[in-house]
């Protein structure tokens, strides 16, 4: 009798601990699928988190010299369309002065540390709430878990367009700019710059 | 056969104990992650109300100095940028953001002179504590002339269809030319920035009695520190900006005192 018993117990034991084994398997399997997106070109929360916090700085050094500013300004006043090699569909293709240029050689510095790619988009919204976008530069679709990051601007009625040719109107004196004028006294509308990297 | 029987059962029982810490380990350190996780969430909450608020603050500058340069009241401004702002907050942040009121905090004064100036110094500033902009904007020129900040001094000259700012070609009927953020436009030209002087200073044009245009100076501190011929008035150093800013996790609440022209 003895002997039935240790090997009863010896057998219950194999048991739970392949029961153990196999579960341990299961989960373990299951925990590799969930990580397998993130190491298929997405980014995980602790590189998103300090790619938004590094993006979202350097746009906001841009805006203390007024260069995000400058840039939502530089629309041709003929044309209504941003000034310089730009197109609706890929923004621009080559950047029209410096200040474009160094802004746009932070964000390529931040961006190609990690091997991602960004677009640079222009986002404002119409007296009925309606958003509207104008890429500035636009470097495809971007991925399920892209990081963005933004930085409001103020526009005021009486900011001038800035394209080196052409008329130099104030804000509220052209219907040319695409960004509508909805704000109230000196306010014309409040964009928002935005950097969505992947 | 009983030694080896209890030898069988001594190894599963290793093996159970062992497959036991392991899994303690496992659960331990999902323990850990998870309170990393969460306070990385609080960590970001906290950065998001900051790079908001610092928003809020950029976003009513540029309004109030925009009011003053209209003559707006600048009291009207914050309903208008209150709804704006919140607007934009909610959407992309999910924060409800209050502008509670902008008020005036310090006071300087503006001058807005006609070129050509009965005096090629506009400011002999005894008792000015800083330069907060310096607005140039030419309509024609005759020569060259030169901006005299102290410190730093930039050279224009006239050039066929535009202008040279320090060697810059930029502009075509009209130049402007921000001294305190250092560009000209339309065009782009760049320059060292006139930054704010910290001892009295003078802000001195010479050959300014070929130009046409205008010039405009904000200053900080008393207005009979102004030596030219236009009239100063009053504007709005800084301003006091009062917000509630309100999210799952964080909720701010404050006044803070923001340099409209820094």
């Amino acid at each position: 009798m003895p002997i039935n018993d240790h090997r009863g117990q010896a057998h219950t034991l194999e048991a739970l601990i392949a029961t153990t084994v196999l579960v341990t398997a299961v989960l373990f399997a299951l925990n590799a699928v969930v990580v397998t997106p993130t190491a298929s070109g997405t980014i995980d929360p602790d590189t998103q988190s300090d790619l938004r916090g590094q993006f979202e700085d350097a746009l906001g050094a841009a805006e203390d010299t007024g260069t995000l500013t400058h840039m939502v300004l530089y629309v041709d006043n003929a044309s209504g369309q941003f000034a310089g090699d730009w197109t609706p569909r890929s923004g621009y293709q080559t950047w029209p002065d410096a200040r474009f240029t160094d802004v746009n050689r932070t964000l390529d510095a931040i961006a190609a540390e990690e091997g991602l790619r960004y677009n640079l988009a222009v986002r404002w919204e119409d007296e009925a709430s309606v958003e509207h976008r104008r890429w500035l530069t636009y470097d495809g679709s971007p991925g399920d878990e892209a990081v963005t990051a933004t930085e409001t601007i103020v526009l005021t009625d009486d900011m001038r367009l800035r394209a080196p040719d052409g008329d130099h109107p104030r804000l509220d004196e052209t219907s040319q700019h695409p960004v509508d004028d909805v704000g109230d006294g000196p306010v014309y509308n409040v964009v928002e710059i935005r950097v969505i990297a992947w | 056969m009983i030694d080896d029987d209890r030898g069988q059962l001594l190894l599963a029982g290793a093996i159970a104990i062992a497959l036991a810490l392991l899994g303690l380990t496992a659960i331990i350190n999902v323990v850990v992650f998870t309170e990393t996780a969460g306070g990385q969430g609080s960590h970001e909450a906290v950065l998001d109300s900051e790079r908001t608020i610092t928003e809020l603050e950029r976003a009513a500058a540029t309004a109030v100095a925009a009011a003053e340069r209209e003559g707006i009241d600048y009291n009207t401004v914050d309903d208008a940028l209150d709804q704006q702002v919140r607007q934009r907050t909610a959407e992309r942040t999910g924060a409800y953001v209050r502008v509670e009121s902008i008020n005036e905090g310090m006071s300087g004064y503006r001058v807005n002179e006609e070129l050509p100036l009965t005096n090629d110094t506009i400011l002999n500033a005894s008792q000015t504590n800083e330069i907060g902009r310096v607005s140039l904007t030419l309509t024609d020129l005759d020569g060259s002339m030169t901006v005299d900040a102290g410190e730093e001094s930039i050279q224009i000259e006239e050039a066929s269809n535009g202008f040279l700012v320090d060697g810059c070609r930029v502009g075509n009927d009209t130049l402007h030319v921000e001294f305190a953020r250092g560009v000209a436009w339309p065009g782009d030209c760049q320059f060292a920035r006139f930054a704010g002087a910290t001892e009295p200073q003078e802000v001195t044009l010479e050959g300014q009695q070929d130009a046409s245009g205008s010039i405009t100076v904000i200053y900080d501190g008393q207005q009979d520190a102004y030596t030219g011929d236009a009239t100063p008035g009053d504007i709005a150093w800084t301003i006091d900006v009062s917000y509630v800013y309100e999210t799952d996790t964080v909720t701010r609440e404050g006044t803070t005192e923001v340099p409209v022209y820094p």
